[in-house]
């Protein structure tokens, strides 16, 4: 790791931090907005800028601000006895340290454990290599600045068209229902008000 | 590499979070990052074999990460209206005092 990438990696670690040990939702939010930021950024310099834009788009900009609505409609301050007190700490720290071992155990560590196989053997079994920082480097040089970003795109409306309007047809049906849902509650209070003037 | 720690974090932080808070939106925001944490996994692999298929895969599951906070913001909002609290402790208990 780079001094650069630590240096990158700060922000989030500050914004994880803020969103566990911050009471006030409004706060976790607004720091799950700036990792979404930070992350954004990073992916976008790493090559994947579509990506990047999508998660400021889709998340920070959409899903971010739903959350912050929904909280103050729902007036939450932070003040709450169930929001201040946390819900089985030791057993939340436990399986969040563990996972996370696991985790670097079998993407970074993994590397000379035997019995496992790891990246170099998988490279010779499926005869893909790997990137590296230079050659990734020397072909960013070479190619037009959004050439990743225009090969995504090919793949996107010829490979994997339907996988695309699979998810366009996903979006429709929640954004319908979204609007049933919404509809029913509506006319469950008209009856009530009419039954109430009864 | 950094960007596979980056996202173990982002899981990692996410069922923390998810364990030790009891407010059902609070709950829904570290579900959010663990799903953030799957995209920045699928992209960094995506990177580190120069491959698109892992950036179609993030794309995909950024698609399914809005469809579930729409539908589970509005289920959220409609449990508050209903029973005026956002908390799981006491919602799970209502509902096994209604059963």
């Amino acid at each position: 790791m780079s001094v650069a990438e630590f240096v990158a990696l700060l922000p989030v670690l500050a914004g994880l931090g803020g969103m566990v040990w911050l009471s006030s939702p409004v706060y976790v939010a607004i720091c799950f907005g700036g990792i979404l930021l930070v992350i954004a950024g990073w992916l976008a310099i790493n090559g994947a800028e579509f990506i990047g834009i999508g998660l400021v788009i889709i998340y920070a900009g959409a899903v971010v601000v739903t959350f912050l609505f929904l909280i103050m409609l729902a007036n939450q301050t932070g003040q709450a006895e169930y929001e201040r007190a946390p819900n089985r700490p030791v057993l939340a720290w436990a399986a969040g340290i563990l996972l996370f071992l696991m985790m670097l155990f079998s993407t970074v560590w993994r590397e000379g454990v035997p019995g496992l196989v790891n990246r170099s053997q998988m490279q010779a079994q499926t005869g893909i290599e790997k990137i590296t920082s230079d050659r990734r480097h020397v072909d960013q040089q070479n190619r037009a600045p959004f050439s990743r970003t225009a090969r995504l795109s090919v793949e996107l409306f010829s490979r994997f068209f339907w996988l695309i309007q699979g998810s366009a047809l996903l979006l429709t049906i929640v954004m319908m229902n979204c609007v049933v849902i919404a509809r029913l509650q509506k006319d469950r209070r008209g009856d009530t008000n009419d039954y109430s003037s009864d | 590499m950094t960007i596979l720690v980056i996202s173990a974090l982002l899981f990692c932080t996410g069922i923390v979070g998810f364990c030790l808070r009891r407010n059902a939106v609070l709950m829904f925001i570290f579900s959010e990052l663990m799903v953030l944490g799957a995209v920045v996994a699928s992209v960094g692999y995506a990177l580190l074999w120069a491959e698109e298929k892992g950036q179609i895969l993030g794309l995909v599951l950024l698609t399914t990460a809005a469809c579930e906070a729409a539908m589970a913001l509005l289920i959220i909002g409609r449990i508050y209206r209903t029973k005026r609290t956002l908390d799981i402790k006491l919602l799970s208990s209502r509902g096994e005092q209604e059963e």
